[in-house]
């Protein structure tokens, strides 16, 4: 328990400095909520909450493939690792993330993707196939909703998966890469070597922006400078430049089910996540506790720090 | 392009004989089947790196003749991976995204090969050649990014080799020990293959509208009226330069002042009809420019920038400047592009550079001239007569480039750039005081090569021999003269006319290459195909004032709108003596 603790601060340290080399570190709050149905129609329905006013935007589909080794070392490193495929309408991608634990409800969180798998391959029976057919076998029983982990072409695509991993694990992949630096216990290079599926499922995302209107928010508010976030402004935004973009959410419904022995068949999670965007932190964070009381007196909320990757894993190995 | 001409000249004269209408007609149908660019821009394919016998340094990449992973894994972990920050303690610059993708790219084809048990073969030394080039010039843009500042040494060595270089440029016609390592031995004048060093002429496209092609295959867009967004200040180079972006936020540029305006569009068109890889700069006269400014960034006026400039390069931009202040809703009308910056700051200029830095093409180091056996390429040693033909002075290693071009669909192409070209086309450099000027015509031979005894000299001082120009031989500079003897004089015309000299100084230039290029073909005993007429004893009288006489420059021709005098020596480093 005390090494754990170690490794913990360690691993906060590492982030830590991470975060200093601004690389791909964000602020999120994750909430619990105990009447879903009504934050999903605040989000949806355009309304205000404590000077703040949202805009529903999108409603997305992710499908997500969980890696962890034997010993479970990702997880107990406070990390997650996946495979996504976000189904965009049109536009389908598919990305390869690793992403760290909250330590604590304002917590930071490190995340890295490797964005673009189509050029990586998978040798198959005899030829080279690019990695999103093998990832496809998993996601398609999701799309399907015909879950079968013991499906031979998924046993299949599992030892392909595996095979991947064995053979690019010191390659040029931003994740692996992560973890080489990183130089966490249980996770060299031969520990990498033994990650297989752990976990898979959906998750439902309704994605929101919460902006400043100048015409309803709060006299406090108004006073905060306009946004000037490094990556290119939503369209919303873009188009009216009169609201000042703070912050993003996201309402997700997930379901995964497990690739490894377990008594459950499935675990259901319902989170409400918030992300700072604005381009002096500590503005965001301060716009963030406000908001943060108006759902916690709303809506009930409660902080979560557990990823949804942690939550289900505790439920699907009965801890 | 001569059948164009003629074309064009017979459909004028057929609109002035008959109605107009039916001439636009003509001149409408012309250029419908002309536009040959627009179809060959894929004609520029990556070439091969490979040489006759592979480098030492490649060995590296493969074990018992199967390759070796290990290696490759860390070559591609160096050339992607932003968590790696140092090489001999110095910053590695940020591995752009394009970049690392087209590594990942390389890496996959290695990895399936090796997964494969395939053994080395061309295809994959292409790729070894490729990686080791990018680590090289990753590793050369480190040391040169930590080491910003011309160090004493290097000074030093600028003068001696620039002082040796008119010592040692005589060439016997002979077949040495040491002739190019990718050309067939046999014929030793012959072109190499098409390689990311060099590309042969294409028929479809003239060698003078090359230019024009690369840029457009890079996305390179300059509008006659540019108007351009302040970005930040440079600190890098002695001439002064600021960063700025397009109104389409796309791509970045470069904008300059000084004494490069006019010959960096010409050397770089010349060396792209020559069949090397070059950057984009453009010449932009009296107001045709306006740059604007935002009024988030930290320099937001004229007062600012010129501040910055003086602290940065220690020159005063006020010569160079034709109007500042605010944007008016009058001059929004005048032009529509600036509507959105009504209220904003902006500046115009009596003259400036601006050269692209297109987001297709991403910058890596140099070109690394003198490793991986690359001093035995045939267009790097042949490029040698091509900076003499222009009178090139900086050859230094900073000044060539390796870049990766995106043509679409996340796919890359390798290509090696010759930059800054404009140190050329007359150039006067001293230690005491330690100063250059380049663009002084008068100070530009009309001869680079002479023969005497059966020995070519050239003629055209270097700051730095590298490798390739200490190696090449009459072979290499007999393949290149031949390249110089394709340029007729519509297209020496052309090039120099992208200069935008004054008309009696470009004329002046005009004569002098054509007599360069006459001196090279003769030296190499080429029968000139397209021979160009030119008068060493030039004389230009406007308004009673003798311009030029005898072939000389005689007065600073319209001072007031080209602030950098023609006939002064006083460089950048002591304010262009304005």
């Amino acid at each position: 328990m005390a090494s754990d603790k170690f490794f913990r601060l360690i691993l906060i340290f590492v982030i830590s400095a991470n975060f200093l080399c601004a690389q791909g570190v964000e602020e999120q709050r994750k909430y619990t909520v105990s009447n879903p149905d009504s934050l999903h129609a605040f989000v949806t329905s355009s309304g205000t909450l404590n000077g703040l006013s949202t805009h529903n935007h999108s409603e997305d589909v992710y499908y997500d493939i969980y890696l962890d080794t034997p010993d479970f070392a990702i997880a107990s490193n406070h990390l997650s690792l996946r495979f996504r495929k976000r189904n965009l309408g049109k536009l389908v991608t598919y990305s390869f993330q690793l992403k760290s634990e909250m330590e604590n409800s304002s917590g930071l969180r490190m995340e890295v993707e490797e964005t673009e798998l189509d050029f990586y391959t998978v040798k198959t029976v005899n030829r080279w196939s690019p990695l999103p057919l093998v990832l496809d076998v998993f996601f398609s029983q999701l799309e399907r909703k015909t879950i079968n982990p013991q499906a031979p072409e998924l046993l299949l695509a599992t030892e392909q998966l595996q095979n991947w991993i064995r053979e690019n694990v010191a390659g040029p992949i931003i994740p692996f890469q992560k973890l080489s630096h990183l130089n966490l216990k249980g996770l060299d290079q031969q520990s990498l070597k033994t990650l297989r599926p752990v976990l898979f499922g959906g998750v439902k995302r309704v994605r929101s922006h919460l902006y400043i209107d100048p015409k309803t928010s709060t006299s406090a508010f108004k006073n905060i400078a306009q946004n000037r976030p490094a990556s290119v402004l939503p369209q919303y935004l873009f188009i009216n430049p009169q609201y000042n973009w703070i912050l993003e959410t996201s309402l997700d419904f997930a379901t995964f089910y497990p690739l490894i022995d377990s008594k459950t068949a499935k675990v259901e999670i319902c989170e409400f996540e918030v992300e700072n965007k604005y381009f002096i932190p500590k503005t965001g964070t301060e716009v963030m506790d406000v908001f943060e009381k108006g759902l916690k007196e709303k809506f009930g909320a409660a902080n979560g720090i557990d990823s949804k990757y942690l939550q289900s894993l505790k439920k699907i190995r009965g801890h | 392009m001569l059948l164009h001409k003629y074309a064009a000249f017979s459909a004028l004269l057929f609109m002035k004989i008959n109605r107009v209408l039916p001439g636009i007609l003509f001149v409408f149908l012309l250029v419908g089947f002309r536009n040959p660019s627009k179809t060959d821009l894929s004609s520029i394919s990556r070439g091969t790196l490979l040489l006759n016998s592979h480098p030492q340094g490649l060995a590296v990449f493969t074990t018992n003749g199967k390759i070796n992973m290990e290696y490759v894994n860390a070559i591609c972990k160096f050339l992607t991976d932003n968590d790696s920050v140092h090489y001999r303690k110095h910053i590695i610059p940020e591995r752009k995204k394009a970049f690392a993708r087209h590594i990942k790219h390389l890496y996959v084809k290695l990895s399936e090969a090796y997964y494969d048990n395939k053994s080395v073969d061309d295809e994959l030394m292409e790729i070894f050649y490729e990686l080791a080039l990018f680590s090289e010039s990753l590793k050369q843009k480190t040391i040169a990014s930590a080491n910003p500042n011309v160090l004493f040494r290097e000074k030093a060595s600028m003068f001696t080799d620039s002082k040796r270089s008119g010592r040692i440029f005589h060439y016997k016609n002979e077949i040495t020990d040491h002739e190019a390592a990718n050309v067939n031995p046999s014929n030793p004048a012959a072109d190499p293959k098409d390689s990311p060093y060099w590309h042969r002429q294409v028929e479809a496209v003239a060698p003078h509208e090359r230019f024009e092609q690369l840029a457009r295959l890079k996305k390179v867009k300059p509008k006659q009226n540019m108007v351009v967004i302040f970005d930040a200040p440079c600190y890098s180079g002695s001439a002064p330069k600021v960063d700025v972006i397009d109104l389409d936020l796309d791509n970045n540029w470069s904008l300059k002042w000084g004494d490069e305006v006019h010959t960096d569009p010409v050397g770089s068109h010349i060396f792209a009809a020559l069949g090397y890889d070059v950057d984009h700069p453009y010449y932009y006269g009296s107001d045709e420019l306006t740059l604007v400014f935002d009024d988030l960034n930290e320099i937001r006026n004229a007062e600012q920038l010129k501040s910055a400039i003086k602290n940065i390069y220690k020159i005063d931009l006020a010569p160079f400047i034709s109007a500042s202040g605010i944007i008016t809703a009058e001059q929004a009308t005048e032009n529509n592009e600036l509507q959105k910056f009504i209220g904003k700051s902006f500046m115009r200029f009596k003259e400036c550079l601006l050269e692209a830095r297109p987001d297709r093409v991403k910058r890596i180091g140099s070109f690394v001239p003198y490793l991986l056996s690359n001093e035995n390429r045939r267009e790097l040693r042949g490029s040698l007569l091509a900076n003499a033909f222009i009178g090139n002075w900086d050859t230094r290693e900073a000044n060539t480039l390796l870049t990766t071009v995106h043509l679409g669909n996340y796919e890359y192409r390798i290509s090696a750039v010759f930059s800054d070209l404009g140190t050329s086309f007359g150039v006067s450099y001293g230690v005491l005081p330690a100063d250059f000027k380049v663009g002084l015509v008068n100070e530009f031979p009309w001869e680079v090569a002479t023969t005497k005894n059966g020995i070519v000299t050239l003629n055209n001082p270097i700051n730095s021999i590298l490798p390739c120009y200490e190696k090449a031989t009459y072979s290499d500079l007999l393949w290149m003269a031949k390249k110089i003897a394709l340029l007729d004089e519509f297209m020496l015309h052309q090039m120099v006319e992208s200069g935008h000299w004054p008309k009696p100084i470009e004329e002046l230039y005009f004569h002098k290459l054509a007599s360069r290029r006459a001196s090279i073909l003769k030296a190499f005993g080429l029968q000139d195909e397209h021979p160009i007429a030119f008068n060493t004893h030039l004389d230009i009288n406007i308004d009673g004032v003798d311009v030029i006489k005898e072939g000389k420059l005689l007065v600073d021709y319209e001072k007031a709108k080209h602030p950098v005098s023609y006939l002064s020596t006083k460089g950048r480093f002591r304010n262009y003596g304005i």
